[in-house]
């Protein structure tokens, strides 16, 4: 390839990765947390699921029969159940839909969402679908898991938003293989010993070369699952369906409504539900659709995961007989390998498919794709302040070094102080709506970080946000045992495995945190003791 | 037999390595290629086709990482 070309694409990428670098770490970062957001985190943010909870089919089926008379028949025709046992939500929750037509002559959904205690199925709350759906509470793993997916800018700009960020990442893959194209002869290369610049270099490389198909898949399917909603779908239904884009959905997703016969017969859901847990004992059932509820003609589908299926398993059966009738994937009704595909883009992104010791391998190298191009900027500041001739002043340089420190750092001070606080609000205000508190404590933590390299020295305002970070981390541990008595001397009895294991992670991470910072700090010490040149970063510091 | 594959890959990683770069001599490519190869299917043996092509890409991918920064402590060690 012609030397102009590589300095064209060079450029592209530095510019790419300058513009979208801070965003790419936020979301990369966000993404490795929310990878444990469900069930880890969830079961952690809520002391009412933190141990194990049993599938009681027939506290289920007597629950959807009660709830289902008094709805009345016009909210049957769709009956949706989060079960409980799956500890992915706080509550087990029931929405009883129904299908109406408009005056236009159009058809409006409608419907009513109970929520339930997950263990004596007492019931919490009740609201009609829209209000549900509007005024979605969030606990600090929700929030996570969806400030990820929108960075909370409401759909479809956030959505939009970080699904051209996995564009984008896409755009700095492929540009980073033509302008590295001799990485292969460096693959094993990364020199500590030498200048902090080599050091940030041979970093970038190794994190981008290792890890380049993970980035890629990441990349893709974040794109996919970030534009599909808003852009896609609506895109594809105004092709093929007239602009229709529920009978797109209708057409294409697996859970199909059956021909109501109108002669009522009880569901059997708990046979089917029993049933289900004997003839798939790999799979953890989270959800169950019932089409037709109480129809002759009702059709049960059963969703778990668990399976060597990329996404998921739905059994299916008929409702008045408990009669299995086939098992499918989600997209499953498409032929060829296209179902596949759309089946994948979900748990790839995510790693919910292997179990804890995927997810972890999906964190660490969702780390690596948050590491990359902050470490491809601090190496454009280093090269920048190190230059004779700067492309920008030196107070551009150091204004981005202080933006990247309050920024980046700031998002992971922001995501562990979230920790914290869940502890305090349950301890402190049981049984209310922590949302808005909990939209406070990130974003006021994150700006606050933001603000704090610009008001007082960066190297100051760095060693507040490590420190501080490692220090919220460790206290995480102590405290959830204080406000919640669930703690590793009581795990036996509690039963709060995946809590405590968090706790535990938690405090690893601290220590090791707080320990690295203090390692690194001495090397410093030492360095600057023996008049070792500093890098540039530090001595503008 | 997950620990076999994870050793297995760490061994066909330490295998393509000489002085810092993928290794010039074929014999060396081709026994890390086919260690690698016998991590996949043990991979795929253990969690199906799809998911453990992609678990064995990840792990690939996180070993060859962890393998290249230790190299390089060691180096200043």
């Amino acid at each position: 390839m012609k030397s102009i070309t590589i300095k064209k694409l060079y450029t592209l990428h530095s510019w790419v990765g300058l513009i979208t670098g801070i965003l790419l770490f936020v979301i990369a970062f966000s993404g490795a947390v929310a990878v444990f957001t469900r069930p880890e985190l969830k079961i952690w943010s809520n002391q009412e699921i933190r141990a194990e909870i049993p599938i009681q089919s027939h506290k289920i089926e007597n629950t959807i029969e009660q709830y289902a008379q008094k709805v009345g028949p016009d909210y049957l025709e769709e009956v949706h159940i989060r079960l409980p046992s799956a500890r992915l939500s706080e509550t087990a929750r029931v929405i009883y839909e129904g299908h109406f037509e408009t005056p236009e002559g159009g058809e409006e959904h409608k419907g009513t969402v109970f929520e339930f205690h997950p263990l004596n199925w007492s019931l919490v709350s009740k609201n009609d679908m829209d209000t549900f759906f509007e005024l979605e509470k969030y606990d600090m793993s929700t929030f996570l898991a969806h400030f990820h997916a929108d960075l909370h800018l409401g759909r479809p700009v956030g959505l939009i938003l970080t699904g051209l960020l996995g564009l984008t990442l896409m755009v700095s893959i492929v540009t980073g293989l033509f302008i590295h194209r001799k990485i292969l002869a460096q693959l094993f290369t990364f020199r500590v010993s030498k200048t902090f610049s080599l050091m940030l270099n041979d970093g970038h490389k190794v994190m981008s070369v290792w890890a380049v198909l993970f980035h890629s898949v990441i990349a893709f399917t974040g794109a996919f699952l970030g534009l599909a909603t808003v852009i896609l779908v609506p895109a594809a239904a105004y092709v093929g369906f007239n602009g229709d884009q529920e009978k797109l959905l209708e057409t294409f997703t697996a859970i199909k409504a059956p021909i109501v016969a109108n002669v009522a017969q009880p569901t059997k859901l708990a046979d089917i539900i029993d049933i289900s847990i004997q003839k798939r004992p790999d799979l953890t059932f989270d959800n169950v659709a019932i089409m037709g509820y109480g129809d002759q003609n009702a059709l049960v589908y059963i969703s778990g995961d668990g399976s060597e299926q990329l996404g998921g398993e739905t059994l299916v059966f008929h409702g008045a007989t408990a009669e299995y009738i086939r098992t499918q994937a989600n997209f499953g009704r498409l032929e060829g390998v296209t179902g596949k595909i759309l089946d994948a883009m979900f748990p790839l992104h995510f790693g919910n498919f292997g179990g804890l010791l995927v997810k972890c391998i999906w964190a660490i190298l969702g780390l690596s794709t948050a590491l990359v191009p902050i470490t491809g900027l601090m190496l454009w500041i280093e090269r920048g302040l190190n230059a004779q001739n700067p492309t920008h002043s030196k107070r551009t340089y150091q204004n981005f070094n202080k933006l990247l420190i309050g920024s980046c750092g700031g998002i992971v001070l922001a995501t562990v102080a979230l920790f914290i606080a869940q502890l305090i609000f349950d301890k402190t205000l049981p049984e209310q709506d922590h949302t808005s508190l909990i939209f406070k404590t990130f974003f006021g933590v994150w700006l606050g970080a933001i603000i704090l390299p610009f008001v007082i020295k960066q190297a100051l305002a760095l060693k507040i946000i490590i420190l501080g970070s490692g220090l919220l981390m460790v206290l995480i541990m102590p405290l959830d045992g204080l406000f919640t008595g669930s703690h590793v001397f009581n795990v036996f009895e509690t039963q709060h495995y995946v809590s405590v294991s968090v706790d535990l992670t938690m405090l690893f991470l601290g220590t090791l945190l707080l320990v690295s910072y203090n390692k690194m700090s001495q090397q410093r010490h030492e360095l600057s003791t023996t008049s070792v040149p500093q890098t540039a970063i530090e001595r503008e510091a | 037999m997950l620990f076999i594959a994870i050793i297995l890959t760490t061994i066909g990683i330490f295998s393509l390595n000489r002085d810092g770069a993928l290794t010039n001599k074929i014999s060396n490519q081709v026994f890390g290629t086919a260690i690698n190869f016998a991590a996949l299917i043990l991979f795929c043996n253990l969690y199906g086709l799809a998911r453990g092509f992609f678990i064995f890409l990840a792990m690939f991918a996180l070993l060859g990482m962890c393998v290249t920064f230790l190299r390089g402590y060691q180096k200043r060690a």
